[in-house]
């Protein structure tokens, strides 16, 4: 017995399929997760796949590392406002996870995470509106500061407020402080709101111009 | 002279490696480390105030490159042996020992290392199998390494280092596995051979499927560099790589719970290591 050093040949020897509909079978079918891993990375490359593993997400019933792995085959990729749509929809899914894998590929999209955010901003569920100010606050999109700021104008909510606001220290401008010194007034009697805003408005400074 | 590099300035950026890493900055050296880099990208970028400089590192570094500048200002991006001793010690003395217990004698347990650098994280593993002995008399053991970078690999490969590789490991292990000569230290040659060293690329994943499955996966300090969709391919592409019940470590700063949430942390004494479940 000793540290070997083999000669490495490990073959794939699974089979390459031809279609999105038979990557998706070879998926299902699957015993081994690396097989199906390998399927959903064949899928991947055919034509409509983004709609089809996204429909994997939607499922609900799919574990957890096969959903991750399609979470990351689909955030490397910059997807159409088809697919994008469909994710924003499944951040108001009961699952977590699931919701948290939208909001990872979210942030990553540039294309066209515009058109269909614009339509969502002003969402009606509290939660939604808080996972669109993550998304917005860690993606590259060159207007994420101005739709925080559009959130942040007409919302009532100081979770959602707080959320911005965390984000705008980040990556706000010194005229954003204005709408901060009036959200600090909206939510007078909260500490936190006080603390938040006033550390937000440093960070701001700090950029200078 | 000329980019202005405040104490506030120093602490934005802190927040934002912060969040983005979990690295935190506290102390001032790492202020004065940065500003020097800033004030060498200002002029090589064109980028006149930190404002700009900001801008640029949270929208415009798509490749990440600033990005990863900017932590191998603040972090210690040397390899050396024995660096982060407690893993090598909790492989030995613990995780390879539970990885034995559920792995068939005639099969051989696999380490991966990746990146390999120049060589000195998969031969600090073999010297303390070597050292701990009981484990490596009973069974085989294989360690792969790899590297996208085909100089390190030559280097690795040709096992020779130099004094500041070898600050960390004691003198007498020193003695036992390198022959000096002048400045520089050659491994001993039965060590260098019995690692495999190759060429790959983590981000293919037909590269990286053709190594086979491993038990224990060493990746330090590498997925700490790369952006958020990056860093869960690769996790689960070590995902797929491992065999059931298998270990990643990852470098003192980097959390896979950050990135997947598909293994289960275990703490081995001081070191955390990332568990894959059982088929």
């Amino acid at each position: 017995m000793a540290l070997v050093n083999r000669t490495l040949q490990y073959e794939n020897n699974f089979t390459k399929p031809k279609s999105a509909r038979e990557c998706l079978d070879n998926f299902l079918q699957a015993k081994e997760v690396e097989q199906k891993h390998y399927a959903l990375e064949q899928l991947q490359k055919q034509e409509g796949a983004d709609l089809v593993l996204l429909s994997i997400l939607i499922d609900g019933e799919v574990d957890p590392k096969h959903t991750s792995f399609v979470a990351s085959l689909l955030a490397k990729k910059q997807l159409e406002a088809s697919v994008i749509e469909g994710l924003f929809s499944l951040l108001e899914f009961e699952n977590a996870h699931i919701r948290n894998l939208c909001i990872e590929i979210l942030q990553n999209q540039e294309s066209h995470l515009e058109e269909v955010l614009e339509k969502h901003l002003y969402h009606t569920d509290t939660d939604v509106r808080i996972f669109i100010a993550n998304i917005l606050g860690n993606s590259r999109l060159k207007n994420a500061r101005e739709y925080l700021l559009k959130l942040l104008e007409k919302e009532r909510d100081i979770n959602v407020c707080m959320t911005c606001v965390d984000y705008l220290a980040e990556i706000g401008e010194i005229e954003d402080i204005a709408l901060l010194v009036a959200v600090q007034d909206r939510f007078a009697n909260d500490f936190y709101t006080q603390f938040a805003i006033k550390k937000a408005i440093r960070g701001i400074e700090a950029n200078g111009v | 002279m000329g980019f202005s590099f405040s104490w506030e300035h120093f602490l934005k950026l802190r927040d934002y490696i912060y969040r983005k890493t979990g690295i935190y900055l506290a102390e001032e050296k790492h202020y004065n480390k940065i500003a020097k880099l800033l004030e060498k990208r200002g002029a090589s970028h064109n980028l006149k105030t930190f404002r700009q400089y900001f801008t640029y590192l949270r929208f415009e570094d798509k490749d990440g490159s600033l990005f990863q500048e900017l932590i191998n200002s603040v972090t210690v991006n040397e390899t050396y042996f024995f660096r982060e001793n407690y893993q090598f010690e909790a492989l030995v003395y613990q995780v390879l020992k539970k990885v034995a217990k559920h792995t068939p004698i005639e099969r051989a347990i696999r380490i991966l290392s990746a990146p390999v650098s120049t060589g000195e994280e998969p031969y600090s593993i073999a010297i303390h199998i070597l050292e701990e002995g009981n484990i490596v008399a009973q069974r085989d053991i294989e360690i792969v390494g790899i590297d996208i970078d085909s100089h390190c690999i030559e280097k690795a490969k040709r096992a020779v280092f130099n004094q500041r590789s070898l600050h960390a490991m004691p003198e007498k292990i020193v003695k036992k596995y390198f022959t000096q000569r002048g400045d520089i230290f050659e491994l001993s040659r039965d060590i260098a051979e019995a690692i495999h060293l190759e060429v790959a690329n983590v981000f293919d994943k037909e590269q990286m499927r053709k190594l086979g499955k491993f038990d224990i996966i060493f990746s330090r300090n590498m997925l700490i560099y790369f952006d958020e969709a990056s860093k869960k391919e690769v996790a689960m592409t070590f995902y797929d790589m491992l065999r059931p019940n298998g270990f990643i470590f990852l470098g003192h700063a980097e959390y896979m719970s950050r990135i997947v949430s598909v293994f289960t942390p275990c703490k081995f004494s001081q070191a955390l290591a990332y568990q894959k479940e059982s088929s």
